[in-house]
């Protein structure tokens, strides 16, 4: 999966926010929090940057795309 | 799970306990009916009936059983998986009713023909069921 995210850690240093308050936030359900956070699915861009929002940073420190 | 897959599941296991019997009464009698009436007309109506109500009774109890995924609208990745699972049972559904009126040239009659549409129908969508479950599983 050439996508990874930093999700889990962000969730963490955002006081251990749950996938559930992750997901109600930007209106998903927590499977597909869980499922993006595993690299199982990779969200559309507009969902990408409202994750990003949630935890004030940029996208490019909530998503990582390796071309190798 | 998502809500989403255990309902795929429930249509799955629903279809197969509604219309599995109904086939397999179908196919395995030894006359050939001219026509839809008596016999599988009066199949068909238990057929759905049981659809019904093995989705209506299982639906309520999974939905019951997780209110708060039931009550959450779909979102992106339902969406993704649900339009593929169709844009993939679409031409399930296209080539079994094709299969299903070819057989006009075969000799079959009405009640085998209705038979065999309803049968891609069920066909179809036990496909998209597939798919979506799949689509859950794998990459959504």
């Amino acid at each position: 999966m050439p996508i990874t995210n930093q999700i889990r850690l962000l969730r963490f240093m955002a006081g251990e926010m749950t996938q559930a308050e992750l997901g109600a936030r930007i209106g998903m359900t927590r499977q597909t929090v869980a499922a993006i956070e595993a690299g199982k699915y990779s969200p559309t861009l507009e969902a990408a940057f409202r994750i990003a929002h949630v935890f004030g940073k940029p996208l490019d420190a909530v998503f990582q795309w390796d071309a190798s | 799970m998502p809500f989403r897959e255990k309902i795929s599941w429930l249509s799955l296991g629903g279809i197969t306990v509604a219309f599995g019997p109904y086939f397999y009464m179908v196919l395995a009698r030894n006359d050939v009916p001219a026509s839809l009436w008596p016999v599988d007309a009066a199949l068909l109506p238990i057929a759905v009936a049981v659809l019904t109500c093995v989705m209506t009774v299982a639906t309520i109890i999974v939905a019951l059983s997780n209110v708060r995924d039931a009550q959450a609208p779909s979102d992106e990745r339902d969406q993704t998986i649900s339009r593929r699972a169709v844009a993939f049972a679409y031409p399930v559904l296209l080539a079994a009713v094709f299969l299903a009126l070819g057989t006009l040239f075969f000799g079959a009659n009405q009640a085998t023909l209705i038979n065999a549409v309803l049968g891609a129908i069920v066909l179809a969508e036990m496909t998209r069921c597939v798919a979506e479950i799949v689509g859950y599983r794998t990459r959504g």
